[in-house]
């Protein structure tokens, strides 16, 4: 190889590594925006909490926007219909990566659509963030550019039970749980927790969805003498067991999974689960007696859309901020790699729900743990972190 | 021992629930040749009338679920008269279709009336218990018990002595002879649908203040229509035995058999006594002469 051909090669390689490291100066990334997707579901069977989730979304962006955007760049969602389907989750994603050219796909609804979407998502580069769907696979086993912002069912369950081991000393645990995939994965999780402690599950009983009668599966966690009774259940089923607790005039404290916090429990249940704890994600924000700043979330929230907010909402708009956190800890370089590092390091990142998002290198699961509810006075009341 | 009553008590309580239902199953099937998929959507009906008597419209609780019975018996009458009588001469697998799209139109129209929530609706025995010794029961199950067994004594006493209730069994055995010797017969089957749905009608309301009423509480069919056959599809007394022995079985099964067996434990019983009895235990079986 003679030098003049030598520098030639030289030149062509520089140029094209230049051309390549351009391309790279990250898509849907300019000096004043930032261009996201968010695959949500607007026609399907989700569509009413899509539309909630959107709205939390589109009031976190606009937000974010008239304070100044992050490092001077304005946020902007491009939302795609996926139907809550698979397959037009996987177009809908595709089309927003490849025509649209987003920086990040974030919020992406439904499980089984990102779930389809997401190894197209990994292949192009592209970090997926937040999206709407407590499938554990989107932070679990770790991908660099897959973030969960979802406390698992499980995770809850854990941190409620460690708190029922630490500060209410409670050893002999017992667990009535729906016998189905949610039940089998927040039993999982209760397990590794009290095995941490050393302890074991005194007695399980499940039963099957749509079950009638609980009367005897109480008869039986009661016959194991435990001094403290988890209840991995939906709403209904959690109402009839509380109420057969309390028919039998039994008093153990009842720990219950996030499932079964919601207000119909109260409804459905009425005394018989006073004193009732629930692990949740975030407490709903239509209540009376929210902290001030919910309360004036809820406020804006019904002046942008004429509408009371979901709890639906408050995810998308959590989100929303979770993204912008990390987009800010990136530093005034956004790329790929710089998001990620940002990502990586957020901490503690506390929103005004109550809920806080952190992520490490090792572990891209946002939440851990969430908060505690306990029914008193016919309402549920924040005890506090988990 | 104490634990093993309750348990029994409120094993028949819940199984007096099934046996209800799936004597509604066997009194119109034996009038009518109709097996009603639909049963378990026409309990759950009369479970959101009962709510809306009761708890909406604050009605006196026996006055509204009085009101709801009456209005079973019209839909019973005219599910009878609009939808099955045309079908008459159209084959069994007609039947069953119409009475499978029956069970989703009528989820589907509860959802639309009362709406997808699950709605509470209490009833005078609702957290009470009754002490008996070291025994707690539950009025509620008590309730169910004694109204389930006042309402099979007056149905036997109306089949073995009212004109009506003979007519019925007539129309059962033969409709043909039955209509020459003077009985009207579209008239009769109208009437069984009407007591049919009536008791699936008390029986949802029964269940309301346990299991709550919901659009999905006619699932309950899947348990009745096993008892139904346990009892030898047909017979009313093998319907109530077998409600109440699959009501049993399921409760006693949670607390003495090991997890897993106790889900499939009443009908692994149901497989062997059809094995062992395949007309049911109460059921005759009918022989043709070739």
């Amino acid at each position: 190889m003679n030098l003049h051909r030598f520098a030639g090669w030289t030149v062509v390689c520089a140029l094209s590594l230049a051309a390549t490291s351009a391309a790279a100066q990250t898509q849907g990334v300019t000096k004043d925006q930032i261009l996201l997707g968010y695959p949500n579901d607007l026609s399907g069977p989700v569509a009413e909490v899509g539309r909630a989730v959107q709205n939390g979304v589109r009031l976190a962006e606009e937000e974010i926007n008239a304070a100044g955007g992050v490092h001077g760049r304005k946020i902007k969602i491009l939302v795609e219909d996926n139907g809550y389907d698979p397959k037009k989750g996987v177009l809908a994603t595709q089309k927003l990566i490849q025509q649209d050219k987003v920086f990040a796909i974030v919020m992406a609804t439904g499980t089984a659509p990102a779930a389809a979407a997401l190894p197209m998502v990994l292949k192009a580069g592209v970090p997926h963030v937040c999206p709407t769907t407590a499938a554990l696979m989107f932070s679990t086993p770790l991908e660099r550019l897959s973030f969960g912002c979802y406390p698992t069912n499980g995770g809850m369950m854990a941190g409620g039970v460690k708190y029922f081991m630490e500060k209410e000393k409670k050893t002999r645990f017992c667990a009535i749980y729906q016998d189905d995939d949610f039940g089998a994965e927040v039993l999982e999780a209760t397990d590794k927790q009290l095995a941490a402690g050393k302890l074991k599950l005194v007695e399980s009983i499940g039963y099957k969805r749509g079950a009638t009668d609980f009367s005897a599966q109480v008869a039986k966690v009661q016959g194991a003498n435990c001094d403290a009774l988890l209840l991995i259940a939906t709403v209904p089923p959690a109402a009839a067991v509380m109420q057969e607790v309390q028919r039998r005039n039994w008093k153990v404290p009842v720990l219950a999974s996030a499932t079964a916090y919601d207000d119909s429990l109260l409804k459905l249940a009425k005394d018989a689960v006073e004193g009732l704890h629930a692990v949740a994600f975030v407490g709903t924000p239509n209540d009376e007696r929210a902290p001030a700043p919910v309360k004036d979330w809820v406020r804006r929230y019904q002046a942008r859309f004429g509408q009371a907010p979901t709890v639906s909402s408050t995810y998308g708009y959590m989100f929303t901020q979770v993204f912008a956190e990390g987009a800010r800890l990136a530093g005034p370089d956004l790329t790929i790699d710089s998001f990620i590092k940002g990502m990586e390091s957020m901490k503690g990142f506390r929103t005004v729900f109550g809920a806080r998002f952190g992520f490490s290198p090792t572990s891209h699961l946002g939440v851990n743990g969430g908060l505690l509810y306990r029914v008193e006075g016919g309402a549920w009341k924040l005890v506090g972190d988990l | 021992m104490n634990e093993f009553l309750q348990q029994l008590v409120s094993g028949v309580a819940v199984g007096c629930v099934y046996a209800l239902v799936a004597l509604g199953f066997v009194l119109i099937y034996k009038a009518t040749d109709v097996v009603n998929f639909a049963h378990g959507e026409v309990m759950m009906i009369g479970a959101f009338l009962g709510l809306t008597f009761v708890t909406r419209l604050q009605l006196p609780y026996f006055v509204g679920v009085v009101m709801a019975i009456l209005c079973m018996t019209v839909l019973g009458a005219l599910l009878n008269r609009y939808l099955l009588r045309p079908l008459a001469g159209q084959g069994i697998l007609a039947i069953i279709v119409v009475t499978l799209g029956l069970s989703i139109l009528l989820r589907a129209f509860a959802s639309v009336a009362w709406g997808p929530e699950t709605f509470p609706m209490e009833s005078p025995f609702s957290r009470k218990v009754v002490q008996l010794g070291g025994l707690v029961l539950s009025q509620e199950h008590v309730a169910i018990i004694v109204l389930t067994a006042m309402m099979v004594l007056g149905m036997y006493l109306f089949f073995r002595y009212s004109r009506l209730g003979i007519a019925m069994q007539a129309t059962s055995e033969n409709p043909l002879a039955a209509y020459y010797v003077g009985i009207p017969v579209k008239t009769i089957h109208s009437l069984v649908w009407a007591l049919g749905a009536a008791t699936a009608g008390v029986a949802g309301i029964m269940l309301a203040p346990i299991s709550f009423v919901h659009v999905n509480m006619g699932g309950i069919g899947l348990k009745a229509f096993p008892a139904a056959v346990l009892g030898g599809f047909g017979s009313i007394p093998g319907a109530i035995v077998g409600g109440i022995i699959i009501g049993v079985i399921e409760s006693m099964a949670v607390l003495y058999l090991p997890e897993g067996i106790n889900n499939v434990a009443a009908y692994l019983l149901l497989l062997i006594i059809l094995i062992v009895r395949p007309q049911g235990l109460f059921g005759i079986q009918s022989r043709r002469r070739v």
